[in-house]
């Protein structure tokens, strides 16, 4: 018999197709993962992902394919913590360049699927897509409507003041 | 879906991850955002206020105050955010960290620091997260060594490599070994383009007792040169007798450094030609000169300055403030300084005392026509009414008739004397505003 490491399971997303994949890579996801301990005889029956569309959950389980090696998340949080920074590996940073309509997907499905290290490479890139803008820059980047008041934006702007130079 | 799209508990992770330097912008987009900012703009408001000036004393008490390099370098550690508020550093370094037998035992410190330093383990982690360190494995293992050795400079040096955003560095007690690291990042981090971020906003450098480990202030200029955003130096020394042409690495001229300003004690003009020469683009040189008992050839060195850079500075400063320290020989002209707009000198460097009231010279006649404002500085820190100060009257012979053949620009004087108000209303109508040297401002009459 194959080890765990190279049973096939099969995914079905949200709009009802059918995708094969290797049971170490969809075990990236902790939702899935948590399925197949429940549900006993991996391989046997679909699992179905409801909130990820097709084209969402290839690319998701690409990445889990190139990230199947990695170790598991430290469960030490002063760790997780310590390694904040906005640095991305470049594998990541090139998977990352898509259209916003599916880096936001991605960040939904990597939070409903609960892959966390994917969830913060996606984060990050919306980081990185702020890095340097101004708050003008930054609405139109995303095209998001400014509702705040001139007299809130001025209130605003004075309790910020000290972050200027003193 | 799009940026609003996402719900407020993903939201709140894509903020937990924004950049100190962007959090502010990010939080103004909207009001949904700026309500879900309001936890990380109070961290960031904290942290900015905790972190903004570092002072590194001689109290070593790493429980109340950031008084260690190490400390800070701990707190990095914990929270790699920490990094990007750093604005101001002064370093002052005791005796007990700089010498090099001092080291890190549990005899020598208190226990929590030690602790500090052992949770540290040489700040590996924290090391490797810099792309320099990462690329430069030789530079990381001697970081580490002396940062375990308890050498306060290597953890100063290493923070140098960690904080994007430090503006103002006052540095004391370099020692040769430190400046050889520093060296190495900085030239290496520039050549390679490795990392263009490594100091890429620190604007002003103070340097003090460089010398105390064989360090001059060439060598300390030829590190900075390196960096592109400093513009302005300042520094007390003893002596700069180096051949800098000598200097490996030395390009022949600095053209970003804009100010310089010098506490020290005689400088031999043939030492100030070749230190200034290469300074290329300084427009403001002040010199302070403090060292008593000595005198100050000013004419000398007015003259040299002259010669190396009367046709590019703009400001002038000379002070002394030791009274036994005689200025001998009396300035008899700054007209050499083609572009000067600010002076600012001692009246003793211009009457002599023992000069014949007659003898003494306008002050018209010493300036170029460039001249913007002028600060004259007393002999003696004693406030006299101006009318009782005849040295200052007589500098001032004539301003209000000539001023406009001699220096139709001069707007502004500086005076520590007290002038009366008659004569400050004569001035102001021929465009000169008076200004007292202490308040800036003059009591109401």
């Amino acid at each position: 018999m194959s080890s765990t490491d190279e049973q096939k399971i099969i995914l079905v997303s949200s709009d009802g197709v059918n995708i094969e994949t290797a049971r170490i890579i969809a075990e990236r996801s902790m939702l899935i993962k948590n399925m197949i301990d429940d549900l006993g005889n991996p391989g046997e029956e679909p699992i179905p992902i409801m909130n990820v569309s097709e084209a969402v959950l290839r690319k998701v389980l690409e990445w889990c394919d190139h990230h199947k090696k990695d170790a598991p998340p430290e469960k030490d949080e002063d760790a997780e913590s310590r390694k904040k920074t906005t640095d991305i590996e470049e594998w990541d940073q090139k998977f990352m360049q898509v259209d916003q309509e599916m880096l936001f997907e991605i960040i939904l499905a990597a939070n409903y699927m609960d892959i966390k290290a994917l969830l913060d490479v996606g984060c990050k890139t919306v980081a990185n897509m702020i890095k340097g803008k101004s708050p003008e820059e930054i609405r139109k980047t995303f095209n998001i409507q400014n509702d705040f008041t001139p007299e809130e934006e001025e209130q605003i702007r004075r309790e910020n003041e000290w972050a200027e130079d003193r | 879906m799009s940026l609003t799209g996402l719900p407020s508990d993903i939201l709140v992770q894509v903020i937990n991850t924004i950049s100190p330097d962007d959090i502010v912008a990010f939080s103004s987009i909207n009001r949904r955002f700026y309500s879900l900012s309001t936890k990380r703009l109070a961290e960031h408001r904290a942290l900015q206020e905790q972190y903004s000036k570092v002072v590194f004393d001689d109290v070593f008490d790493v429980e109340s105050s950031i008084s260690h390099p190490i400390k800070l370098l701990y707190d990095i550690w914990k929270n790699p955010r920490v990094a990007s508020y750093v604005r101001h550093i002064i370093f002052i370094c005791s005796d007990n960290y700089a010498t090099q037998d001092f080291s890190f035992e549990p005899s020598n410190v208190d226990r929590s620091t030690w602790d500090i330093i052992e949770r540290l383990g040489g700040c590996k982690d924290l090391l490797q997260t810099t792309l320099y360190f990462r690329q430069h494995a030789d530079d990381l293992e001697k970081c580490r060594t002396d940062i375990q050795s308890g050498k306060q400079t290597a953890a100063l040096t290493l923070l140098l490599v960690l904080l994007p955003n430090l503006q103002r560095l006052r540095y004391t007690r370099a020692q040769e070994t430190d400046v050889a690291l520093l060296s190495s990042i900085f030239t290496s981090s520039v050549a390679s383009g490795v990392n263009p971020e490594v100091l890429s906003k620190l604007h002003t450098v103070e340097t003090y007792h460089l010398d105390s480990e064989g360090m001059t202030w060439i060598n300390m200029l030829l590190l900075f040169a390196e960096l592109p955003s400093v513009r302005t130096l300042k520094g007390a020394h003893t002596g700069w007798s180096e051949d800098i042409d000598s200097i490996p690495g030395w390009k022949g001229h600095i053209s970003h450094l804009q100010k310089l300003e010098l506490s020290a004690g005689t400088i031999e003009p043939e030492d100030m030609e070749s230190m200034l020469l290469p300074l290329q683009g300084l427009t403001d040189f002040r010199y302070h000169h403090a060292c008593c008992g000595n005198t100050f050839e000013a004419q000398i060195f007015v003259d040299v300055l002259a010669t190396t850079m009367g046709d590019q500075l703009e400001v002038l400063s000379l002070t002394n403030d030791e009274e036994d320290s005689d200025m001998t020989t009396r300035i008899a002209s700054f007209k050499a300084f083609k572009r000067l707009k600010r002076l600012e000198v001692c009246i003793q460097a211009l009457i002599d005392n023992a000069m014949d009231d007659t003898m003494a010279p306008r002050l018209l006649d010493l300036l170029p026509v460039t001249i913007e404002s002028v600060a004259l500085l007393p002999n003696r820190c004693e406030r006299l009414p101006l009318c009782q100060d005849l040295q200052v009257q007589l500098l001032l012979r004539d301003i209000i008739s000539d001023k406009q053949k001699c220096v139709p620009n001069l707007s502004t004087l500086v005076l520590y004397n007290v002038p009366d108000a008659q004569y400050v209303a004569t001035l102001r109508d021929v465009g000169i505003v008076v200004e007292r040297m202490d308040t800036g401002s003059l009591p109401q009459h």
